[in-house]
């Protein structure tokens, strides 16, 4: 560009600078380089151009970009200011531009130094931060006016009047109740003429059970809580428990740094309580799959980065998920930070995938914590009492006199029975696949084929054909057994099935099996591998080419110490892999040899002489199998005859040993009942690497648990685990959290955070319109000990709060969305306070908290079966399950109820700070057609005939203050009498039907009311509930 | 007034400063809506989407040397390592399997169909080849999220979504963005992410109709109610807003007192496109006699016909059941069935109603099946896994070529060929010509509507997310 030009330009725009106020880089010049610049000069190398980075100083001024104090020898000025398409910054592909007033201000905050500062979100706000002065000091309340008045004042703006008495009452009722206040709330409001009368009423709101329930339901949409898994055949979970959580809570005004804590790492807590590992639920109840084919890896590392995104949202108001797969474009956030941040929360025994099949909804993924009811407690601590007094009794008798004498005895003439010997499969002679045993099972071979083998005939299997054999009454992890086969492997496969019964498929079997890995046995009871199973390995291979006999038992206990490998009749050295089983497992519908669907079989190998036990076999009888011979042909030594003794011939022993199974059987039976909820269970810590490209495949270097650089270091005295992240998360010095947690909270109650993008405080984030606010409130909020009744209270008793709500002309002009709060905050009703506004007024609203979900009434067709063959019909309650408050409504997240989605609700699949309100014609639709709408007004105006006086004029008064909590005007009583004469006439006639008007809905309509009154009445309610003066909150 | 975009500011979305209330009419939720990038080749788009992921072997990519082959092991030289589901990963063999179905030539164009579309095969010229789209999921949900939303991760926008808050819809009276499906069991769910508004808001959620009492949920009067007992209800609502307008001076009053009127037509408008009854038997006899019976795939078309009519920009058909891991001989001939004689009637009458021009159709899966069998290859019988490496699909009008084919497959049906005829591995970072992934596929449909996908944006996050990613590349080669 010609120098003159650019001179002409340059000076054009140094003179409409503004004199005087210095240029803040924070708030005004790093807003406009982190759009328009970071991508390409940011703090990703992978995207970088030039070499230059515009984010830090020291390049940009040694690249010549900016030279300090001289805008006309700075490049990044000649580029901005530049006309030829060639040379233009942003260039033309990026589709960005820069304002003149943008361009200027670069120029001037040049002339002024280009001083850098961090941003302002990564700064910890000041311990003290001063109250601004302001002019009208008779309109402040308490500090956060001060704020907002400054700069109303500044400006120019004057605030709003006081809101009518009725018109706050209503706002915050529904603002901390999710509810309309009654007339009676309403009446002694306006009578009370003390000077705590706001307060108070603050006070009785903040003590209802009611205010947990409507705070929770921000906090679920930001913890993406559903009753379901999300991905494809998105089956049910209860996760409800911790929804009951997160509302008590709120409800015992839990302090936030506790709330925090808890959620993240309860677990870790010394002493921790079930409540607070519960709460840890949070990180778990992201989505999972469990559809066929899917790789658990892929899974498990999704999962993992749902807790980064969901913490880094949630907590630090970052987008973290920009950095799975490159540095961040714009904060400086690096993928090194984003790794070393999932390292905290990736050392849980997680398999990555959840179970389907005949498990799904039954198996949850491990780690997950039971959840007794208190009458199952005390069974299964009595039960757990019967157990170890089994386990005494059987141990003492086997080294008492008497036990001693038996074998004695029994020594001198012995006798060899063999029982439970349930099954032998010899595949010989005409009837190869024949239980030898005599029942009348049979082996199944698919393509198979017999061929030879060191005992005479057996299967040569190809891989993919199981050799398929009943289940034989072993169906719980309690009862003891033995399986023993020839076994002739090919090679050293990667993985084969040697034999299992299992439920559920791809990888994630529930049930027991017998597998070879690189060449070693591994012998496994899961319920779910690795969260909860009891698993065994050989620690030599199995050579390969040659036959050789095993043997697998297990006593029943369910411990990895209870599971014994014999190789050729001998009892081998084991490595136990896990022991973490502490439920029942879920078998499949047979013993799968050689093979099972979707597995790696033994292919090109061979099997023979399959046994099955219902006993864990003593060595003496593993030896006799191995040779194919009666234990009594062996030479056994005292101990191995003494172990068979006991365990296969002495009736005193055998009988202890069943009373010690019975009592197994019995407290597993007690526990398939108890209910668990996915949580956090911390391991040793997992290797966690940097994935390349965000891929699972492609792992980078191992990361240490890490906290990034530009954030206050990790406290010295806190352990490198998820418990220590949570309290640095929560320390005083902290510049997101409280920030962030405000902010939130700001948003609940003023409709729009300080910080707009509540999700995100980086640098692409918008501005905070009140900056000194937000540092006042977060300084105060950890003061007074994260008090969040405290904050919110504080909110509401503002004079900015109080403000009427009304639009003036001049604020339509000047700030139509209310940035500046020179009015009061007017917002439509959420989906969840519509529908219980609505219940509430009707009277049918049933006000018990937590528990299951509820399945209200739902448009047919629009829910699960019509989407999903994997879900069963939606069948809506019956009674109370149809009017319980709308956050209990089962939230399927693959089928959403459409009635609540058209009420702009999230779909729970992901974490979201807020909702966008909307104004569509699909609203209407539903707040005058649905049913829960119906018969809420059919019951209301049951309420308005019964309630509301006599006549006409004195029921429509009633009832539109009911719903208003406002007094009726003439005109309005004009059209409401109207309406009912209308409607009355309608039904009179017959063009309206009363009689099928009042079916709607299950709750009958009092017969003692006239049909056509009330359904005239129900039509004057309907119009109440749908006016604007009942669905928004001004 | 106007269904997706009331003029005055619905949302409470951050405006620019200092604007004033004059300029909010140009504002769709504080940002200028915006008009085509460049003039529009179409109006708008019917999706036909076939989810489960056809078999393209026994469709449309004609191998005869998988007849050959027939189960034989698929080299690894043409697998290369190249990731399998965990439904076939660990069979001892993966036998290559023919198509059992009979291919011909048809039309002008001699595109190869096989038997089972023969209604298809009939209208080949008009219809536009893609023989080589890829994607990246391998299943269903991470890929049908892919194809409807350009990202495999939850919670973004679906395609009609971006499409309706780019260009809004014509249509005062109904939804800009309508999903169909048909009603009948499903092996594969379908998810109401899939029409989600994502981060965008509420207005442009797809809206299913449905082939029940109410094509739209809650459209009917309660039981008992007249239709001038609602409209006196209605009134009086109106009037009592309009006072609390005169006080509160809030816009949104007056938009809501508008959404309750364009509720009330949509109760007269919604039955009347739904309800095929005036349709004249020369146009059911086109869709066949499964049009009769309400939610069939045939009846779907028939009524994407009409809302396309009618100006729907947004028109999206799911139609379940493709997923032949097993039994695909017979199970593929019904599926064809169900479809093929509605996708070409939608064809044929687009065309006789001079709609085609401007209505870009598309057909296609969230992926293809392999070539060889998942589980037992038999004489008669064999099944597919997933295979998202190269699939077939196919779009018509619209401005894209029609009797034409881009993109060709190895003889094994399993890689991408490049121009040269040797195989590549396509890149979507790069535009790989021969190759169409999912974003060049969304890329394309979006230029045909007017749209440039870089431009197309939405700040959420700090970050403008487009429906591509930072990827896609308009196809060039398949428009006309």
């Amino acid at each position: 560009m010609p120098m003159l030009r650019l001179l002409v330009l340059f000076t054009a725009l140094a003179l409409s600078a503004r004199a005087g106020d210095a240029v803040s880089y924070s708030h005004e010049v790093l807003p406009l380089l982190s759009d328009n610049c970071f991508l390409c000069h940011g703090p990703d190398a992978g995207t970088r151009e030039a070499d230059l980075r515009l984010d830090r100083r020291e390049v940009a001024v040694a690249t010549g970009a900016i030279v300090p104090g001289k805008p006309g020898d700075s490049s990044l000025v000649a580029r901005i200011l530049s006309a030829n398409p060639d040379e233009q910054m942003p260039p033309a592909k990026s589709h960005l531009s820069l304002s003149d007033d943008e361009k200027d201000l670069l120029v001037r905050w040049i002339k002024e130094g280009a001083k850098y500062e961090k941003h302002w979100a990564f700064v910890t706000p000041a311990e003290k931060v001063p109250v601004p002065k302001v002019k009208n000091d008779a309109w402040i309340r308490n500090p956060i006016d001060t704020f907002i008045l400054a700069k109303l004042e500044s400006e120019g703006l004057a605030p709003a009047e006081a809101a009518p008495r009725e018109r706050w009452l209503r706002r915050v009722t529904y603002d901390f109740t999710g509810l309309p206040p009654t007339q009676e709330e309403l009446d002694a409001f306006l009578a009370d003429e003390s000077a705590q009368a706001f307060e108070k009423v603050v006070d009785r709101l903040l003590d209802s059970p009611r205010y947990g329930e409507r705070m929770s339901v921000p906090w679920l949409d930001l913890a993406r809580y559903a009753d379901s898994f999300g991905y494809q055949a998105d089956i049910q979970t209860d996760a409800w428990p911790y929804r009951d959580w997160v509302i008590d809570a709120f409800n015992r005004n839990l302090p936030i740094d506790q709330f925090i804590i808890e959620q993240l790492a309860g677990d870790l807590l010394p002493e921790a309580t079930r409540d607070q590992k519960l709460a840890t639920a949070f990180n778990r109840i992201h989505r999972k799959t469990n559809e066929g084919g899917s790789v658990p890896e892929e899974f498990r590392q999704d999962g993992i980065s749902d807790r980064v995104h969901t913490v880094g949202t949630a907590f630090l108001g970052l987008t973290m998920e920009c950095a799975r797969c490159h540095d961040h474009k714009y904060d400086p956030v690096t993928m090194l930070d984003y790794y070393e941040m999932g390292a905290f929360f990736n050392s849980i025994d997680e398999f990555g995938l959840i179970q389907g099949g005949s498990n799904k909804g039954v198996v949850l993924p491990a780690p997950a914590l039971k959840l007794p009811t208190s009458e199952q407690e005390t069974q299964l601590t009595k039960l757990e009492a019967a157990e170890r007094k089994a386990t005494t009794e059987l141990e003492s008798y086997l080294t008492s006199v008497d036990a001693k004498k038996a074998f004695e005895i029994w020594k001198e003439k012995p006798d060899y029975p063999r029982p439970e010997f349930t099954a032998h499969f010899g595949f010989e002679g005409k009837n190869p696949n024949s239980n030898l045993r005599g029942t009348k099972d049979e082996a199944k071979y698919g393509r198979n084929e017999l061929g030879a083998s060191p005992v005479g005939q057996g299967v040569h299997t190809n891989g993919d054909d199981a050799v398929g054999l009943p289940s034989f009454g072993i169906e719980h992890s309690e009862q003891p057994m033995s399986i023993s086969l020839w076994i002739m492997p090919a090679e050293d496969y990667p993985r084969a099935v040697v034999f299992a019964n299992t439920s559920s498929f791809d990888a994630n079997y529930s049930g027991y099996e017998l597998l070879l890995e690189e060449g070693r046995l591994r012998w496994t009871l899961a319920r779910e591998f690795p969260g909860c199973a009891a698993s065994v390995a050989t620690t030599d291979k199995l050579p390969t080419g040659e036959w050789t006999h095993v043997t697998v038992a297990s006593d029943g206990s369910h411990k990895a110490a209870g599971l014994k490998i014999f190789l050729n009749g001998e009892l081998v050295e084991m490595k136990i892999i896990k022991d973490t089983m502490t439920r029942d497992y879920h078998i499949g519908n047979g013993l799968n040899v050689a093979a099972r669907g979707r597995d790696f079989g033994l292919r090109g190998g061979a099997v023979d002489e399959i046994t099955v036990h219902k006993r864990a076999l003593t060595a003496l009888e593993v030896r006799a199998l191995h040779g194919g011979v009666d234990p009594g042909e062996l030479d056994a030594g005292e101990s191995q005859l003494r172990e068979y003794f006991y365990s296969a011939v002495d009736s005193k022993a055998r009988e202890l040993t069943a009373n010690l199974n019975t009592s197994r059987t019995a407290l597993r039976e007690v526990d398939d009942k108890v209910r668990e909820i996915v949580t956090m269970r911390e391991i040793d810590p997992v290797p966690h690497y940097i994935l390349e490209r965000g891929d699972y495949t492609m792992r980078g270097e191992q990361v240490k648990r890490e906290t990034p650089d530009w954030l206050p270091p990790f406290p010295e005295d806190q352990p490198s685990n998820r418990l220590g992240f949570a309290r640095w998360l929560t320390m005083s010095n902290h510049p997101l959290t409280a920030r962030v947690t405000i902010n939130r909270l700001w948003q609940e109650i003023f409709g729009r955070g300080i910080v707009e993008t509540s999700e995100n405080f980086g640098l692409q984030g918008s501005q905070p319109s009140h900056p000194a606010l937000l540092d006042w409130l977060a300084r105060d909020f950890i003061t007074s000990g994260w008090d969040q009744k405290r904050a919110l209270k504080q909110m509401v008793l503002s004079a900015s709060y109080r403000q009427d709500s009304r639009m003036r002309a001049e604020l339509l002009k000047r700030d139509p969305e209310n940035v500046l709060l020179a009015r009061g905050p007017a917002r439509r009703l959420t989906a969840e306070m519509m529908r219980d506004s609505a219940l509430a007024l009707s009277g049918l609203l049933v006000d018990r908290v937590g528990g299951p979900p509820t399945k209200p009434y739902q448009a047919p067709g629009s829910m699960w079966k019509t989407l999903n063959n994997f879900l069963p019909e939606y069948k809506a309650d019956k009674g109370e399950g149809l009017y319980r408050r709308s956050l209990y409504t089962f939230w399927r997240r693959t089928t959403t109820p459409p009635n609540m989605m058209v009420f702009d609700t999230p779909t729970r699949d992901v974490c979201a700070t807020r909702r966008m309100p909307t104004n569509t014609p699909l609203q209407p639709l539903v707040t005058l057609n649905d049913p829960q709408y119906v018969e809420a007004a059919r019951k209301l105006g049951e309420r308005i005939l019964r309630e509301g006086g006599q006549s006409d004029a004195d029921r429509a008064a009633w009832a539109w203050r009911e719903v208003t909590s406002r007094e009726v005007q003439p005109k309005q009583l004009e059209v409401l009498t109207g309406l009912l004469a209308e409607q009355r006439e309608f039904f009179r006639s017959g063009s309206s039907q009363a009689s099928k008007l009042l079916k709607v809905g299950e709750a009958a309509a009092d017969a003692k009311l006239d049909a056509i009154e009330l359904a005239a009445h129900s039509a004057l309610a309907q119009a109440l509930l749908n006016l604007d003066a009942h669905i928004t909150r001004r | 007034m106007n269904f997706m975009q009331h003029p005055l500011s619905i949302t409470r979305r951050r405006l620019l400063q200092g604007l004033g209330a004059t300029a909010l009419s140009s504002l769709v939720q504080g940002r200028t809506l915006i008009a085509p990038h460049t003039a529009p080749k179409a109006k708008r788009v019917i999706y036909l989407f076939m989810s489960g992921g056809p078999a393209q072997h026994d469709l449309f990519d004609h191998k005869p040397m998988l007849q050959e082959l027939n189960g034989q092991a698929l080299p690894d030289s043409v697998r290369q390592g190249q990731r399998l589901t965990g439904m076939s990963a660990n069979q001892s063999i993966l036998p290559l399997a023919g198509s059992q179905f009979e291919f011909a030539r048809h039309g002008e164009s001699g595109a190869w169909v096989s038997e089972l579309l023969p209604h298809t095969a009939g209208v080949v010229d008009d219809l536009c080849f893609v023989k080589s789209l890829w994607t990246e999921a391998i299943n269903h949900d991470p890929a049908m999220t892919f194809f409807a939303t350009g990202s495999q991760i939850a919670g973004r926008p679906s395609i009609g979504s971006w499409v309706t808050y780019g260009l809004g819809s014509p249509n005062d009276n109904l939804p800009g963005f309508v999903v169909l499906v048909t009603r009948k069991p499903t092996d594969q769910p379908l998810y109401a992410r899939l029409w989600g508004n994502g981060f965008l808001d509420s207005r442009y959620q797809g809206v299913r109709f449905s082939s029940g009492k109410d094509p739209v949920f809650y459209l009917s009067n309660p039981d008992g109610v007249c239709q001038s007992g609602r409209r006196a209800l209605l009134d009086s609502i109106s009037k009592l807003n309009q006072f609390d307008y005169e006080s509160e001076m809030d816009p949104e009053i007056e938009a809501r007192i508008s959404q309750y009127e364009m509720a009330y037509r949509m109760q007269t408008s919604v039955p009347e496109v739904t309800d095929l009854s005036d349709e004249p038997e020369s146009v059911k006899e086109l869709y066949g006699p499964d049009v009769e019976e309400p939610g069939t795939f045939a009846a779907n078309c028939l009524m994407a016909r009409r809302l396309a009519e009618r100006g729907v920009r947004f028109i999206q058909l799911y139609h379940p059941g493709w997923d032949q891991h097993g039994n695909l001989p017979k199970n593929l001939r019904r599926q064809c069935k169900e479809t093929d004689q509605g996708c070409a009637a939608l064809i044929k009458d687009l065309k006789q109603r001079g709609l085609l021009d401007d209505t870009l159709v598309i057909w296609s899966g969230e992926f293809g099946r392999t070539s060889y069998s998942q589980g037992t290859l038999t004489k008669t019988n064999y099944g597919r896994d997933h295979h998202p490496r190269c699939f077939t699909g196919w779009m018509a009008g619209g401005g894209v070529k029609p009797g034409f084919s881009y993109g060709a497959t190895d003889d094994y049906g399993y890689n991408i060929l490049g121009p040269d005829g040797a195989p590549i591995e396509p890149s979507k970072d790069h535009f790989t010509p021969g190759a169409v992934h999912v974003h060049d596929l969304h890329a394309t449909i979006l230029h045909q509507l007017g749209l440039d996908h870089t431009r197309l944006t939405h700040t959420y996050q700090g970050r403008r997310f487009r429906l591509t990613d930072v990827h896609g590349h308009v196809v060039k080669d398949l428009l006309a």
